[in-house]
Protein backbone atom coordinates (compact mmCIF):
# COMPACT_ATOMS: atom_id res chain seq x y z
CA UNK A 1 0.00 0.00 0.00
CA UNK A 2 0.93 3.40 -0.83
CA UNK A 3 1.89 5.95 1.96
CA UNK A 4 -1.07 8.02 0.86
CA UNK A 5 -3.49 5.32 0.46
CA UNK A 6 -2.15 4.50 4.03
CA UNK A 7 -3.30 7.86 5.30
CA UNK A 8 -6.77 7.84 7.45
CA UNK A 9 -6.90 11.63 8.65
CA UNK A 10 -5.46 14.59 6.70
CA UNK A 11 -5.37 18.06 8.19
CA UNK A 12 -3.55 20.80 5.84
CA UNK A 13 -3.40 24.43 6.67
CA UNK A 14 -6.28 23.72 8.81
CA UNK A 15 -7.80 26.56 10.77
CA UNK A 16 -10.92 26.55 13.00
CA UNK A 17 -13.05 29.29 14.20
CA UNK A 18 -15.89 30.24 17.05
CA UNK A 19 -18.78 31.90 15.85
CA UNK A 20 -18.85 34.76 18.44
CA UNK A 21 -21.47 37.34 18.34
CA UNK A 22 -20.80 39.41 14.93
CA UNK A 23 -17.14 38.10 14.97
CA UNK A 24 -15.10 35.33 14.44
CA UNK A 25 -12.72 33.83 17.06
CA UNK A 26 -9.70 31.63 15.80
CA UNK A 27 -9.10 28.62 18.16
CA UNK A 28 -6.48 26.74 15.65
CA UNK A 29 -4.32 28.04 13.82
CA UNK A 30 -2.97 26.67 10.14
CA UNK A 31 -1.94 22.82 10.92
CA UNK A 32 -0.91 20.50 9.27
CA UNK A 33 -0.96 16.64 10.32
CA UNK A 34 -2.08 13.26 9.34
CA UNK A 35 -3.25 9.95 11.13
CA UNK A 36 -2.36 6.85 9.21
CA UNK A 37 -4.20 3.36 9.62
CA UNK A 38 -3.50 1.62 12.85
CA UNK A 39 -1.78 4.61 14.26
CA UNK A 40 -1.57 5.93 17.64
CA UNK A 41 -1.15 9.79 17.60
CA UNK A 42 -0.79 11.57 20.87
CA UNK A 43 -1.82 15.30 20.63
CA UNK A 44 -0.15 17.32 23.37
CA UNK A 45 -1.46 20.46 24.75
CA UNK A 46 -2.81 22.71 27.36
CA UNK A 47 -6.02 24.76 28.28
CA UNK A 48 -6.41 27.00 25.17
CA UNK A 49 -4.27 25.44 22.76
CA UNK A 50 -7.40 24.40 20.63
CA UNK A 51 -6.71 20.33 21.40
CA UNK A 52 -10.01 19.64 21.74
CA UNK A 53 -11.73 21.82 18.97
CA UNK A 54 -9.87 19.46 16.62
CA UNK A 55 -11.65 16.92 18.28
CA UNK A 56 -14.78 18.16 17.70
CA UNK A 57 -14.20 19.43 13.77
CA UNK A 58 -13.19 16.11 12.85
CA UNK A 59 -16.58 15.26 14.11
CA UNK A 60 -17.98 17.84 12.95
CA UNK A 61 -20.28 18.17 16.81
CA UNK A 62 -20.91 21.44 16.20
CA UNK A 63 -22.80 22.53 12.74
CA UNK A 64 -20.84 25.07 10.30
CA UNK A 65 -22.36 28.03 11.79
CA UNK A 66 -20.81 27.84 14.97
CA UNK A 67 -17.64 26.35 14.24
CA UNK A 68 -15.96 27.19 10.70
CA UNK A 69 -13.56 25.18 9.14
CA UNK A 70 -11.44 27.02 7.19
CA UNK A 71 -8.33 25.02 4.78
CA UNK A 72 -8.32 20.92 4.43
CA UNK A 73 -9.55 18.17 6.67
CA UNK A 74 -10.02 14.78 4.84
CA UNK A 75 -11.21 11.97 6.53
CA UNK A 76 -11.07 8.51 4.41
CA UNK A 77 -11.25 10.43 1.58
CA UNK A 78 -14.57 12.47 2.63
CA UNK A 79 -13.64 16.72 2.88
CA UNK A 80 -15.19 16.88 6.57
CA UNK A 81 -15.34 20.77 5.99
CA UNK A 82 -18.06 20.82 2.73
CA UNK A 83 -19.71 16.91 3.38
CA UNK A 84 -23.34 17.55 3.77
CA UNK A 85 -25.06 16.43 7.56
CA UNK A 86 -26.13 13.16 6.18
CA UNK A 87 -22.76 12.35 4.75
CA UNK A 88 -21.76 13.26 7.98
CA UNK A 89 -23.97 11.36 9.75
CA UNK A 90 -22.64 8.02 7.85
CA UNK A 91 -19.16 8.78 8.90
CA UNK A 92 -19.86 9.17 12.76
CA UNK A 93 -19.74 6.22 14.68
CA UNK A 94 -18.80 4.27 11.26
CA UNK A 95 -16.02 6.10 10.38
CA UNK A 96 -14.95 7.90 13.62
CA UNK A 97 -16.10 7.90 16.96
CA UNK A 98 -15.27 9.39 20.36
CA UNK A 99 -14.56 8.60 23.87
CA UNK A 100 -14.85 11.79 26.28
CA UNK A 101 -12.92 12.39 29.67
CA UNK A 102 -16.13 11.93 31.82
CA UNK A 103 -18.39 8.85 31.09
CA UNK A 104 -20.65 9.51 33.18
CA UNK A 105 -22.11 12.78 31.47
CA UNK A 106 -22.27 10.65 28.31
CA UNK A 107 -24.25 7.67 28.81
CA UNK A 108 -28.16 7.73 29.53
CA UNK A 109 -28.75 7.09 33.03
CA UNK A 110 -31.98 5.38 32.76
CA UNK A 111 -30.83 2.68 30.01
CA UNK A 112 -28.87 -0.45 30.45
CA UNK A 113 -25.18 -1.48 28.95
CA UNK A 114 -26.94 -3.55 26.16
CA UNK A 115 -29.24 -0.93 25.75
CA UNK A 116 -27.13 1.73 25.32
CA UNK A 117 -24.56 -0.03 22.93
CA UNK A 118 -27.53 -1.87 20.70
CA UNK A 119 -28.69 2.00 20.10
CA UNK A 120 -25.41 2.92 18.79
CA UNK A 121 -25.31 -0.42 16.81
CA UNK A 122 -28.78 0.32 15.34
CA UNK A 123 -27.89 3.38 13.44
CA UNK A 124 -25.41 1.51 10.92
CA UNK A 125 -25.92 -2.10 11.51
CA UNK A 126 -29.15 -3.82 10.97
CA UNK A 127 -28.96 -7.40 13.39
CA UNK A 128 -31.32 -9.59 14.11
CA UNK A 129 -31.48 -10.25 18.03
CA UNK A 130 -29.47 -12.83 18.42
CA UNK A 131 -26.55 -11.80 16.14
CA UNK A 132 -27.09 -8.10 18.13
CA UNK A 133 -26.76 -9.90 21.35
CA UNK A 134 -23.52 -11.85 20.21
CA UNK A 135 -22.23 -8.74 19.24
CA UNK A 136 -22.88 -6.77 22.60
CA UNK A 137 -21.35 -10.03 24.20
CA UNK A 138 -18.04 -9.83 22.18
CA UNK A 139 -17.57 -6.04 22.76
CA UNK A 140 -17.84 -5.99 26.26
CA UNK A 141 -15.62 -8.82 26.77
CA UNK A 142 -13.05 -6.98 24.22
CA UNK A 143 -13.16 -4.36 26.91
CA UNK A 144 -12.25 -6.63 29.44
CA UNK A 145 -15.06 -7.56 31.81
CA UNK A 146 -14.85 -11.06 32.98
CA UNK A 147 -18.28 -11.39 32.87
CA UNK A 148 -20.09 -9.76 29.95
CA UNK A 149 -23.57 -11.39 30.08
CA UNK A 150 -23.69 -9.72 33.76
CA UNK A 151 -22.74 -6.34 32.69
CA UNK A 152 -25.35 -6.37 30.02
CA UNK A 153 -28.21 -5.65 32.62
CA UNK A 154 -26.43 -2.91 34.30
CA UNK A 155 -27.49 0.56 35.01
CA UNK A 156 -24.36 3.47 34.84
CA UNK A 157 -24.90 3.96 38.62
CA UNK A 158 -24.21 0.51 39.29
CA UNK A 159 -20.44 0.91 37.58
CA UNK A 160 -17.02 2.22 38.92
CA UNK A 161 -15.58 5.20 36.83
CA UNK A 162 -13.30 2.56 35.02
CA UNK A 163 -15.89 0.21 34.24
CA UNK A 164 -18.05 3.44 32.87
CA UNK A 165 -14.95 4.46 30.76
CA UNK A 166 -14.87 0.85 29.18
CA UNK A 167 -18.11 1.02 28.38
CA UNK A 168 -18.00 4.29 26.58
CA UNK A 169 -15.11 2.15 24.40
CA UNK A 170 -17.59 -0.64 23.57
CA UNK A 171 -20.30 1.47 22.42
CA UNK A 172 -17.54 3.54 20.28
CA UNK A 173 -16.37 0.62 18.84
CA UNK A 174 -19.79 -0.68 18.58
CA UNK A 175 -19.60 0.16 14.07
CA UNK A 176 -16.38 -1.18 13.69
CA UNK A 177 -14.66 2.14 13.35
CA UNK A 178 -11.44 3.13 11.98
CA UNK A 179 -10.96 5.89 13.94
CA UNK A 180 -11.30 6.53 17.68
CA UNK A 181 -10.82 10.05 19.32
CA UNK A 182 -10.14 10.23 22.77
CA UNK A 183 -10.73 13.28 24.55
CA UNK A 184 -8.68 13.03 27.86
CA UNK A 185 -10.36 9.98 28.30
CA UNK A 186 -8.23 8.64 31.75
CA UNK A 187 -7.87 12.80 33.33
CA UNK A 188 -10.74 11.72 35.90
CA UNK A 189 -9.78 8.17 37.04
CA UNK A 190 -7.10 6.97 39.11
CA UNK A 191 -3.34 6.01 38.23
CA UNK A 192 -4.28 2.30 38.52
CA UNK A 193 -7.61 2.60 36.70
CA UNK A 194 -5.94 4.88 34.50
CA UNK A 195 -3.45 1.98 33.37
CA UNK A 196 -6.17 -0.47 32.81
CA UNK A 197 -8.18 1.52 30.56
CA UNK A 198 -4.82 2.48 28.46
CA UNK A 199 -3.93 -1.04 28.21
CA UNK A 200 -7.35 -2.07 27.00
CA UNK A 201 -7.06 0.73 24.31
CA UNK A 202 -3.71 -0.16 23.16
CA UNK A 203 -4.92 -3.81 23.06
CA UNK A 204 -7.95 -3.00 20.66
CA UNK A 205 -6.00 -0.44 18.30
CA UNK A 206 -3.05 -3.43 17.87
CA UNK A 207 -5.82 -6.30 17.38
CA UNK A 208 -7.76 -4.25 14.99
CA UNK A 209 -5.67 -1.97 13.47
CA UNK A 210 -7.81 1.27 14.97
CA UNK A 211 -6.25 4.78 14.73
CA UNK A 212 -6.10 6.48 17.49
CA UNK A 213 -6.65 10.25 18.06
CA UNK A 214 -5.37 10.61 21.74
CA UNK A 215 -5.40 14.02 23.09
CA UNK A 216 -4.14 14.79 26.62
CA UNK A 217 -1.88 17.26 29.03
CA UNK A 218 0.05 14.49 29.97
CA UNK A 219 3.02 14.05 28.38
CA UNK A 220 4.49 10.69 30.37
CA UNK A 221 1.31 8.89 29.87
CA UNK A 222 1.14 9.65 25.69
CA UNK A 223 4.93 8.40 25.66
CA UNK A 224 3.66 5.18 26.85
CA UNK A 225 1.43 4.77 24.28
CA UNK A 226 2.06 6.81 21.23
CA UNK A 227 3.78 6.09 18.01
CA UNK A 228 3.75 9.94 16.82
CA UNK A 229 2.89 13.25 18.81
CA UNK A 230 1.83 16.59 17.90
CA UNK A 231 2.60 19.25 20.50
CA UNK A 232 -0.01 22.10 20.17
CA UNK A 233 0.10 25.44 22.10
CA UNK A 234 -1.74 28.55 21.29
CA UNK A 235 -3.48 26.75 18.75
CA UNK A 236 -0.25 26.25 16.35
CA UNK A 237 0.94 22.18 16.28
CA UNK A 238 5.03 23.69 16.98
CA UNK A 239 5.79 20.24 16.68
CA UNK A 240 5.16 16.62 15.37
CA UNK A 241 7.32 13.58 14.92
CA UNK A 242 8.30 10.24 16.41
CA UNK A 243 7.13 10.18 20.16
CA UNK A 244 10.32 8.54 21.25
CA UNK A 245 12.17 11.41 19.20
CA UNK A 246 10.06 14.30 20.48
CA UNK A 247 10.64 13.14 23.84
CA UNK A 248 13.99 12.56 23.68
CA UNK A 249 15.67 15.10 21.52
CA UNK A 250 12.94 17.85 21.58
CA UNK A 251 13.13 20.36 18.51
CA UNK A 252 10.71 23.28 19.85
CA UNK A 253 11.89 25.13 22.86
CA UNK A 254 8.14 24.52 24.40
CA UNK A 255 8.57 20.92 23.69
CA UNK A 256 11.61 21.14 25.71
CA UNK A 257 10.11 23.60 27.92
CA UNK A 258 7.06 21.15 28.91
CA UNK A 259 9.68 18.29 29.93
CA UNK A 260 11.49 20.66 32.07
CA UNK A 261 8.03 20.91 34.07
CA UNK A 262 7.73 17.76 34.63
CA UNK A 263 8.70 17.53 38.14
CA UNK A 264 11.14 14.60 39.21
CA UNK A 265 13.45 14.16 42.12
CA UNK A 266 15.82 16.88 42.83
CA UNK A 267 19.42 15.86 43.18
CA UNK A 268 21.49 17.80 46.02
CA UNK A 269 18.38 19.94 46.48
CA UNK A 270 18.80 21.69 42.83
CA UNK A 271 15.55 23.22 41.12
CA UNK A 272 14.06 22.66 38.12
CA UNK A 273 13.43 25.92 36.51
CA UNK A 274 9.95 25.10 34.42
CA UNK A 275 8.17 27.95 32.38
CA UNK A 276 7.59 31.49 33.44
CA UNK A 277 4.14 32.81 32.47
CA UNK A 278 1.26 31.36 31.63
CA UNK A 279 -0.63 29.95 28.78
CA UNK A 280 -2.03 32.49 26.30
CA UNK A 281 -5.67 33.31 26.40
CA UNK A 282 -7.36 32.42 23.03
CA UNK A 283 -9.10 36.02 23.42
CA UNK A 284 -6.01 37.79 23.40
CA UNK A 285 -3.40 35.63 20.65
CA UNK A 286 -1.11 37.66 19.12
CA UNK A 287 0.52 37.66 15.95
CA UNK A 288 3.76 35.72 15.58
CA UNK A 289 5.60 32.82 17.93
CA UNK A 290 2.99 32.52 20.64
CA UNK A 291 5.37 31.26 23.21
CA UNK A 292 7.61 33.78 22.23
CA UNK A 293 7.25 35.85 25.64
CA UNK A 294 7.86 32.49 27.76
CA UNK A 295 11.22 31.38 24.99
CA UNK A 296 14.61 32.15 25.68
CA UNK A 297 15.98 31.40 22.59
CA UNK A 298 13.27 34.31 21.35
CA UNK A 299 14.35 37.11 19.13
CA UNK A 300 13.07 40.07 16.97
CA UNK A 301 12.09 38.25 13.78
CA UNK A 302 9.79 35.69 15.98
CA UNK A 303 7.23 38.62 15.99
CA UNK A 304 7.30 37.77 12.11
CA UNK A 305 3.60 36.70 11.40
CA UNK A 306 3.94 33.55 9.20
CA UNK A 307 6.58 31.09 10.89
CA UNK A 308 6.60 28.14 8.95
CA UNK A 309 7.32 24.57 9.41
CA UNK A 310 11.16 23.10 9.20
CA UNK A 311 12.37 19.76 9.05
CA UNK A 312 15.03 18.47 11.97
CA UNK A 313 15.35 15.10 11.10
CA UNK A 314 12.44 13.15 11.32
CA UNK A 315 10.55 16.32 13.15
CA UNK A 316 8.69 18.91 11.62
CA UNK A 317 8.96 22.28 14.04
CA UNK A 318 7.52 25.70 13.97
CA UNK A 319 10.34 27.70 15.07
CA UNK A 320 12.77 30.23 13.44
CA UNK A 321 15.34 28.96 16.19
CA UNK A 322 14.84 25.33 17.08
CA UNK A 323 16.79 23.13 19.49
CA UNK A 324 19.97 21.66 17.56
CA UNK B 1 -9.37 -5.03 55.91
CA UNK B 2 -6.76 -2.50 57.35
CA UNK B 3 -3.50 -3.99 55.31
CA UNK B 4 -0.45 -4.19 57.56
CA UNK B 5 1.74 -1.35 57.71
CA UNK B 6 4.99 -1.60 55.52
CA UNK B 7 8.20 0.73 56.93
CA UNK B 8 10.46 1.69 54.49
CA UNK B 9 12.26 3.55 57.61
CA UNK B 10 15.77 2.61 57.33
CA UNK B 11 17.00 5.38 59.30
CA UNK B 12 14.34 6.94 61.41
CA UNK B 13 13.78 10.48 61.23
CA UNK B 14 16.05 12.13 64.06
CA UNK B 15 14.20 12.12 67.12
CA UNK B 16 15.70 15.31 68.06
CA UNK B 17 14.15 17.04 64.92
CA UNK B 18 11.42 19.26 66.18
CA UNK B 19 8.17 18.26 65.93
CA UNK B 20 5.53 20.47 64.23
CA UNK B 21 2.65 18.26 64.70
CA UNK B 22 1.66 15.07 66.02
CA UNK B 23 -1.83 12.83 65.54
CA UNK B 24 -2.71 9.98 66.70
CA UNK B 25 -5.39 7.00 66.07
CA UNK B 26 -7.52 9.32 63.89
CA UNK B 27 -10.52 7.29 62.64
CA UNK B 28 -13.61 8.86 60.87
CA UNK B 29 -16.66 6.81 59.43
CA UNK B 30 -18.74 9.02 57.28
CA UNK B 31 -22.39 7.25 57.52
CA UNK B 32 -24.77 8.29 54.10
CA UNK B 33 -28.56 7.17 53.27
CA UNK B 34 -28.38 5.55 50.11
CA UNK B 35 -32.05 5.78 49.54
CA UNK B 36 -35.27 6.07 51.54
CA UNK B 37 -35.43 2.33 52.25
CA UNK B 38 -32.40 0.85 52.26
CA UNK B 39 -29.48 0.36 55.15
CA UNK B 40 -27.28 3.31 55.98
CA UNK B 41 -24.33 2.76 53.83
CA UNK B 42 -21.16 3.50 56.17
CA UNK B 43 -17.90 4.32 54.85
CA UNK B 44 -14.16 4.01 56.57
CA UNK B 45 -12.21 7.48 55.69
CA UNK B 46 -9.99 7.32 58.36
CA UNK B 47 -8.91 4.09 59.86
CA UNK B 48 -6.54 4.60 62.84
CA UNK B 49 -4.31 6.89 61.01
CA UNK B 50 -0.97 8.03 63.13
CA UNK B 51 1.48 10.15 61.88
CA UNK B 52 4.05 13.16 62.48
CA UNK B 53 5.30 16.62 60.67
CA UNK B 54 8.75 18.04 61.58
CA UNK B 55 9.90 21.52 61.44
CA UNK B 56 10.58 22.32 57.72
CA UNK B 57 9.75 19.09 56.48
CA UNK B 58 7.05 18.75 53.55
CA UNK B 59 5.29 15.77 53.71
CA UNK B 60 3.16 14.08 51.33
CA UNK B 61 -0.46 11.90 51.47
CA UNK B 62 -0.55 9.89 48.75
CA UNK B 63 -3.31 7.95 47.83
CA UNK B 64 -6.19 7.76 45.35
CA UNK B 65 -9.57 8.69 45.63
CA UNK B 66 -11.23 7.27 48.62
CA UNK B 67 -7.93 6.36 50.35
CA UNK B 68 -8.88 9.34 52.65
CA UNK B 69 -6.17 11.66 52.13
CA UNK B 70 -8.05 14.04 51.70
CA UNK B 71 -10.19 13.66 55.04
CA UNK B 72 -7.34 13.61 57.04
CA UNK B 73 -5.69 16.88 55.78
CA UNK B 74 -9.49 18.63 56.76
CA UNK B 75 -9.49 17.08 60.25
CA UNK B 76 -6.02 18.83 60.94
CA UNK B 77 -7.52 21.99 60.02
CA UNK B 78 -10.65 21.66 61.58
CA UNK B 79 -13.20 21.14 58.94
CA UNK B 80 -14.17 17.73 59.64
CA UNK B 81 -14.31 15.92 63.10
CA UNK B 82 -12.95 13.05 63.59
CA UNK B 83 -14.61 9.82 66.13
CA UNK B 84 -11.52 9.19 67.22
CA UNK B 85 -7.69 10.38 67.87
CA UNK B 86 -6.08 13.46 69.12
CA UNK B 87 -3.53 16.29 66.78
CA UNK B 88 -1.19 17.99 68.55
CA UNK B 89 1.00 21.34 67.74
CA UNK B 90 4.00 21.68 70.03
CA UNK B 91 2.05 22.08 73.24
CA UNK B 92 -1.32 22.92 71.47
CA UNK B 93 -3.90 20.23 71.30
CA UNK B 94 -5.80 21.06 68.33
CA UNK B 95 -8.39 17.92 68.88
CA UNK B 96 -8.79 15.24 71.26
CA UNK B 97 -11.81 13.14 71.42
CA UNK B 98 -11.57 11.52 74.11
CA UNK B 99 -11.10 14.84 76.30
CA UNK B 100 -13.91 16.51 74.32
CA UNK B 101 -11.32 19.28 73.39
CA UNK B 102 -11.27 21.15 70.24
CA UNK B 103 -10.02 24.53 68.60
CA UNK B 104 -12.02 26.33 66.11
CA UNK B 105 -10.26 26.28 62.49
CA UNK B 106 -9.86 29.92 62.31
CA UNK B 107 -7.61 29.65 65.95
CA UNK B 108 -5.68 26.69 64.78
CA UNK B 109 -2.61 28.54 63.12
CA UNK B 110 -2.74 26.30 59.77
CA UNK B 111 -3.21 27.42 56.73
CA UNK B 112 -4.80 25.71 53.49
CA UNK B 113 -4.52 25.97 49.92
CA UNK B 114 -7.25 24.14 48.12
CA UNK B 115 -7.28 22.46 44.62
CA UNK B 116 -9.09 24.47 42.45
CA UNK B 117 -8.12 28.29 42.30
CA UNK B 118 -10.95 29.57 40.49
CA UNK B 119 -13.88 28.34 42.36
CA UNK B 120 -12.27 28.36 46.20
CA UNK B 121 -11.48 32.43 45.51
CA UNK B 122 -15.16 34.63 45.53
CA UNK B 123 -15.15 36.37 42.53
CA UNK B 124 -17.02 39.25 43.99
CA UNK B 125 -14.25 40.35 46.57
CA UNK B 126 -10.88 41.86 45.71
CA UNK B 127 -7.65 40.19 46.51
CA UNK B 128 -6.81 42.35 49.03
CA UNK B 129 -10.74 40.92 51.03
CA UNK B 130 -9.61 37.84 49.80
CA UNK B 131 -6.09 37.18 51.57
CA UNK B 132 -6.98 39.50 54.34
CA UNK B 133 -10.44 37.94 55.47
CA UNK B 134 -9.02 35.02 58.05
CA UNK B 135 -7.15 38.72 59.39
CA UNK B 136 -10.49 40.09 60.15
CA UNK B 137 -11.73 36.97 61.58
CA UNK B 138 -8.80 37.31 64.49
CA UNK B 139 -9.30 40.96 64.69
CA UNK B 140 -6.85 42.86 62.92
CA UNK B 141 -7.57 46.19 62.53
CA UNK B 142 -7.82 47.70 58.89
CA UNK B 143 -4.24 49.08 58.56
CA UNK B 144 -2.59 46.04 60.25
CA UNK B 145 -4.60 43.73 57.43
CA UNK B 146 -3.61 46.07 54.61
CA UNK B 147 0.41 45.87 55.81
CA UNK B 148 0.00 42.19 56.30
CA UNK B 149 -1.56 41.50 52.93
CA UNK B 150 0.87 43.39 50.80
CA UNK B 151 3.67 40.90 53.22
CA UNK B 152 2.58 38.00 51.69
CA UNK B 153 1.32 38.78 48.26
CA UNK B 154 5.00 40.33 47.51
CA UNK B 155 5.88 36.86 49.38
CA UNK B 156 3.99 35.34 46.42
CA UNK B 157 5.12 36.95 43.88
CA UNK B 158 2.38 39.36 43.13
CA UNK B 159 2.32 43.12 43.94
CA UNK B 160 0.76 45.19 46.71
CA UNK B 161 -1.47 46.92 43.91
CA UNK B 162 -3.19 43.93 43.14
CA UNK B 163 -4.99 44.42 46.48
CA UNK B 164 -7.79 46.66 44.71
CA UNK B 165 -8.13 43.38 41.37
CA UNK B 166 -10.34 41.07 40.98
CA UNK B 167 -9.66 36.91 40.28
CA UNK B 168 -10.80 37.22 37.21
CA UNK B 169 -8.26 39.55 36.38
CA UNK B 170 -5.51 37.00 36.88
CA UNK B 171 -4.40 33.90 35.40
CA UNK B 172 -4.48 30.14 36.68
CA UNK B 173 -0.82 30.08 38.37
CA UNK B 174 -1.46 33.44 39.38
CA UNK B 175 -4.58 32.55 40.90
CA UNK B 176 -3.29 29.70 43.09
CA UNK B 177 -0.28 32.29 44.23
CA UNK B 178 -3.36 34.11 45.85
CA UNK B 179 -4.41 31.04 47.40
CA UNK B 180 -1.17 30.71 48.46
CA UNK B 181 -1.16 34.19 49.90
CA UNK B 182 -4.34 33.59 52.08
CA UNK B 183 -3.08 30.14 53.56
CA UNK B 184 0.16 32.45 54.74
CA UNK B 185 -1.65 35.88 55.66
CA UNK B 186 -2.74 33.72 59.24
CA UNK B 187 0.92 33.49 60.07
CA UNK B 188 0.63 29.86 59.73
CA UNK B 189 3.38 27.43 61.33
CA UNK B 190 1.93 24.53 59.36
CA UNK B 191 0.65 24.98 55.48
CA UNK B 192 -1.59 21.84 53.90
CA UNK B 193 -2.16 22.16 50.78
CA UNK B 194 -4.76 19.21 48.69
CA UNK B 195 -3.95 18.77 45.10
CA UNK B 196 -2.93 22.61 45.12
CA UNK B 197 -1.25 21.86 41.36
CA UNK B 198 -3.49 19.34 40.10
CA UNK B 199 -6.02 21.86 38.27
CA UNK B 200 -3.67 24.17 37.11
CA UNK B 201 -1.73 23.75 33.46
CA UNK B 202 1.75 21.60 33.46
CA UNK B 203 3.57 24.71 32.39
CA UNK B 204 2.85 26.84 35.20
CA UNK B 205 2.44 23.55 38.04
CA UNK B 206 6.21 24.06 38.35
CA UNK B 207 6.24 27.76 39.57
CA UNK B 208 3.95 26.67 42.23
CA UNK B 209 5.72 24.08 43.66
CA UNK B 210 9.09 26.25 43.56
CA UNK B 211 7.06 28.86 45.26
CA UNK B 212 6.28 26.28 48.11
CA UNK B 213 9.60 25.15 48.50
CA UNK B 214 11.10 28.68 48.48
CA UNK B 215 8.17 29.58 51.57
CA UNK B 216 9.66 26.18 52.89
CA UNK B 217 13.23 27.61 53.02
CA UNK B 218 12.18 30.96 53.88
CA UNK B 219 9.97 30.74 56.70
CA UNK B 220 10.63 27.17 57.71
CA UNK B 221 6.95 26.09 57.78
CA UNK B 222 6.22 22.72 57.46
CA UNK B 223 3.98 21.31 54.95
CA UNK B 224 1.40 18.33 54.64
CA UNK B 225 0.87 17.49 50.73
CA UNK B 226 -2.02 15.76 49.66
CA UNK B 227 -1.59 14.39 46.28
CA UNK B 228 -1.41 11.44 43.70
CA UNK B 229 0.97 12.75 41.31
CA UNK B 230 4.16 10.82 42.40
CA UNK B 231 6.45 13.11 40.01
CA UNK B 232 5.45 15.95 42.93
CA UNK B 233 6.20 13.76 45.66
CA UNK B 234 9.68 13.13 44.01
CA UNK B 235 10.12 16.73 43.60
CA UNK B 236 8.83 18.59 46.52
CA UNK B 237 8.50 16.43 49.77
CA UNK B 238 10.91 15.01 52.20
CA UNK B 239 8.94 12.14 53.89
CA UNK B 240 6.02 10.01 52.58
CA UNK B 241 2.82 8.38 54.11
CA UNK B 242 1.12 6.34 51.58
CA UNK B 243 -2.93 5.59 52.48
CA UNK B 244 -5.37 3.45 50.81
CA UNK B 245 -8.91 2.53 51.94
CA UNK B 246 -8.60 5.18 54.99
CA UNK B 247 -5.74 3.69 56.68
CA UNK B 248 -1.58 3.79 55.75
CA UNK B 249 -0.32 1.14 54.09
CA UNK B 250 3.40 2.77 54.26
CA UNK B 251 5.75 5.37 55.23
CA UNK B 252 9.30 6.47 54.72
CA UNK B 253 11.04 8.82 53.35
CA UNK B 254 10.33 9.94 49.79
CA UNK B 255 13.82 8.48 48.04
CA UNK B 256 13.20 4.95 50.13
CA UNK B 257 9.96 4.25 49.36
CA UNK B 258 9.94 5.47 45.45
CA UNK B 259 12.99 3.05 45.42
CA UNK B 260 11.89 0.19 47.48
CA UNK B 261 8.19 0.48 48.10
CA UNK B 262 7.54 -2.46 50.49
CA UNK B 263 3.77 -2.60 50.43
CA UNK B 264 1.59 -4.24 47.79
CA UNK B 265 -0.26 -1.20 47.07
CA UNK B 266 2.32 1.26 46.70
CA UNK B 267 4.28 -1.15 44.34
CA UNK B 268 0.94 -1.55 42.44
CA UNK B 269 0.39 2.10 42.29
CA UNK B 270 3.68 3.58 41.25
CA UNK B 271 4.08 0.70 38.67
CA UNK B 272 0.78 2.36 37.61
CA UNK B 273 2.75 5.87 37.21
CA UNK B 274 3.11 6.88 33.41
CA UNK B 275 7.21 8.35 33.49
CA UNK B 276 9.46 9.85 31.20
Amino acid sequence: MSESADILLKAEGLSLFIRQGAGLLKVVDHIDFSIRRGEFFGLIGESGSGKTMIARAIMRMLPPSRLKIAGSLTLAGVDVAAASERAMRRLRGKTVSMIFQEPMTSLNPIMTVAQQIAEAMRVHQSLSTPERKARIHKLLADVMFADPAGVMGLYPHELSGGMRQRVMIAIALANDPLLLIADEPTTALDVTIQQEVMEILARLQRAYSLSVLFISHDLALVNRYADRIGVLYGGVLMEQGRCADVITRPAHPYTSGLLSCMPRARIAGARQRGLEGGVPRVDDWFEGCRFAPRCDRRTEECSATDIKAVRRGGQSVKCLHPLP
Amino acid sequence: MTQPEATTDTAPRAATMALALESRGLSKTFVSRTGLWSAPKSTRALADVSFELRKSEILAIVGESGSGKSTLGRVIVGLERPDAGWVRTGATTLLDVSRREFTPPARRRIGMIFQDPTSSLNGRMTIGDIVGEGLYLRGDNRRQVRERVAKVLDLVGLRARDMERYPHQFSGGQRQRIGVARALAIEPSILIADEAVSSLDVSVQMQVLNLILDIRDELGLAVIFITHNIGVVEYLCDYVVVMSRGAVVERGPVADVLAEPQNAYTQRLLAAVPRL
